[in-house]
């Protein structure tokens, strides 16, 4: 832990933590994502968004806009470099993401990785979510550290970089390709980059734009994969599984109310963060507060209907 | 109020000049009507000599050549010269040579000067002025005169065309081409395209088909700068007002890709695989593009040390199907799958979500109220 900031373990119970109402953990928060994975995405972000805008203008040649956004970048030849070195940073994001995975997995012996691979609960949270979509229940279900949506996202981007990775590697160096696969493998590549770009852009346009900006508990931006932090009273309603068992399990710390995220919260997320303000008693009367029983699903059971967002 | 005013004037003066043109066209109207009316007997002069004519209904007819007016229907031939009188001779002796062009105009600048084929088809032989003074000027003969091309027609009166047909006169016209372009004439005569035409049978492309833009002689283009027709960057167009079908599946590769993104020296372009005077067809043995050994060659021009396995990859302008290409074939329809169903697991998603969201602050809201 870094001097800088005091960080103590709390006083607290874990009944007491749980019962806390969202209004006390507006301060609060969860770190959920540590340097090397915010560090990952920004990489992903600037070379995705640097492929896209190289790339897109070379799938419509007939389009006027994109004849002249090509004039504007500096020409076919210096559009195409700057495709490959963006290539070539997304590829190497890749790398560093599966190399990361590995330590944390393998050394660290930290399992927060391996919660992303799909399981049964994953469908079964899939249908109970269009079930409360459709009004059919009366809240959604409970998901952990990743819900079957963030899953489908990441194994999508896990696909889409095999896909355009190897295909682009493929048509930049299509006869050394050609030394180990059929040649249609040239023509195949051409086609699976160009449509799993538009697939790529789509779902990044549709759905992820909406979960991560547009959607009403976020709006208008979640700002959790740059700040490596979620604000405690909206991550439990979110990943409610996951912060029931890291109030259970006594991942909590106790840093002074303002002060800045130790550095050293992040080697290990995820980890609850409190402020200290709420170690004194006033916090601890259930009476002042209604507690989070009241105010999301959990009081659904007397038919009452959920409320989704905060 | 300047701003508000012009309108108006301006309304003002094209009435004005609408009146004025209405008037003007019905003065002349008139005047042409009554002059006719008052000359009867003496029609316009014939302007060409009447040796060898005899037939005057062979070409001038309501709908032919040089038609005349709907009131001479069913005249015969015998009855024109009561009226018409042949006019003056040519006042260039036969023996002069050449004419200038300008005196070839005076007959070539009418619309309907045309000649019939024997097999039925006209051949027009309308020079329009303006085609005169701006195409012709302006293209790489710009400086060469009528007869410099057609050396046969050099004085009046000079032969008339005498063809079977548009591809036999077609043959003969390239012909002219070659007394200046040798060397290229030695590559297009041996062609799939020069085989082709001089046969005389098929109109097959001849050196004004891909060199100008309306397939005329009289508007060839230069083959480098901005006016250029078969300049690397636009030559596709050039060779799909014939192969159209080539043309959209080479628009489909990285080469078109390239090419039209301003830099076609970089990739291939129809001339790069085919060549651009020797255009043999794919299928012929000794071609340099088959489905054998030697496409590798033409590959290899661009691809260095590309196999047969990479020429391999090359689907001769044509689509992939389930047992010709396959692995593309099927990639194709993947991706059309997995994006018409990832799309629209996605749009579903989001707008139930945002559904159930509005449903429940509704609820909410009249809860409340």
């Amino acid at each position: 832990m870094q001097a800088t900031t005091e960080v103590v373990s709390p006083t607290l119970s874990a009944e007491a933590i749980a019962a806390l109402p969202d209004e006390a953990l507006e301060e609060a928060y969860v770190v959920r994502f540590d340097a090397h994975e915010r560090i990952q995405h920004i990489l992903l972000i600037s070379s995705f968004l640097a492929l896209v805008v190289t790339g897109f203008p070379q799938k419509f040649p007939s389009v006027e806009v994109c004849q002249w956004l090509m004039d504007v970048m500096g020409g076919i030849q210096t559009v195409r470099l700057v495709h490959r070195i963006a290539g070539g940073i997304m590829i190497f994001d890749g790398i560093y993401h599966m190399a990361y995975v590995s330590f944390t997995v393998l050394v660290l012996q930290r399992t927060g990785p391996l919660q992303m691979i799909p399981n049964v609960k994953d469908v079964r949270d899939a249908v109970r979510t269009v079930q409360y979509f459709l009004g059919m229940s009366l809240r959604p279900p409970k998901y952990g550290r990743f819900s079957y949506l963030e899953k489908f996202d990441y194994w999508a981007v896990f696909w889409g970089m095999f896909v355009m990775g190897g295909s682009g590697l493929i048509l930049l160096f299509p006869v050394l390709a050609t030394h180990f696969l059929p040649g249609q493998i040239i023509i195949a590549s051409f086609r699976a980059h160009s449509d799993e770009a538009l697939l790529a852009v789509t779902w990044i346009a549709v759905v992820h734009i909406f979960y991560a900006h547009l959607a009403p508990r976020v709006f208008p931006f979640n700002t959790s994969i740059f700040s490596g932090r979620v604000p405690a009273s909206r991550y439990r309603h979110e990943h409610p599984l996951e912060y029931e068992q890291l109030v259970e399990s006594g991942k909590v710390l106790v840093v002074p109310a303002d002060a800045p995220m130790p550095p050293g919260l992040e080697a290990s997320p995820p980890v609850v963060v409190l402020p200290d303000y709420l170690q004194t008693p006033a916090y601890s009367e259930s009476e002042v507060h209604p507690g989070p029983a009241a105010r999301f699903g959990v009081a659904a059971t007397d038919g009452q209907e959920a409320e989704s967002d905060s | 109020m300047v701003a508000f005013r012009l309108p108006r004037a301006a309304g003002l003066v094209l009435a004005l000049a609408l009146l004025v043109m209405a008037v003007g066209l019905f003065a002349l109207g008139n005047s042409t009507t009554t002059s006719s009316a008052q000359e009867p007997e003496q029609g316009p002069e014939i302007l060409h000599l009447l040796e060898g004519h005899s037939e005057c209904s062979r070409c001038h007819g309501p709908e032919g050549v040089r038609p005349v007016p709907a009131s001479h229907a069913g005249f015969a031939d015998e009855r024109c010269l009561s009226c018409h009188a042949a006019g003056p001779p040519p006042t260039l002796p036969e023996t002069e040579p050449p004419v200038g062009d300008s005196y070839c105009l005076n007959c070539h600048n009418n619309p309907n000067m045309a000649v019939r084929l024997e097999d039925g088809n006209l051949l027009s032989l309308y020079v329009a002025g303006s085609v005169y003074a701006t195409e012709l000027r302006q293209s790489v003969h710009g400086d060469i005169s009528c007869s410099t091309c057609h050396p046969d027609k050099g004085a009046y009166p000079h032969a008339g065309i005498d063809m079977s047909s548009r591809a036999a006169y077609r043959a003969r016209a390239v012909k002219e081409c070659s007394r200046c372009h040798a060397t290229v004439w030695e590559e297009y005569s041996q062609s799939a395209h020069g085989q082709a035409l001089l046969s005389g049978e098929s109109e097959s492309s001849a050196c004004f088909d891909c060199h100008s833009e309306n397939s005329s002689g009289h508007s060839i283009r230069p083959v480098t700068g901005p006016q250029a027709l078969v300049a690397p960057s636009v030559i596709f167009r050039q060779c799909g007002r014939c192969h159209s079908h080539e043309l959209d599946t080479y628009l489909e590769t990285s080469h078109a890709k390239v090419v039209r993104f301003g830099d076609p020296l970089d990739a291939a372009t129809c001339v790069t695989c085919h060549g651009a005077h020797n255009q043999k067809p794919v299928d012929d043995p000794q071609a340099n593009l088959t489905k054998s050994a030697l496409l590798v060659q033409v590959c290899q021009k661009c691809h260095e040390g590309a196999t047969s396995n990479f020429a391999a990859a090359w689907m001769g302008h044509r689509g992939a199907s389930a047992t010709r290409f396959p692995i593309v074939y099927f990639t194709e329809r993947f991706f059309v799958f997995l994006t018409a169903v990832m799309v629209g697991i996605g749009i579903i998603h989001v707008e139930l979500d945002l559904f159930r969201w509005l449903a429940n602050r509704l609820r909410r809201r009249r809860g409340q109220g």
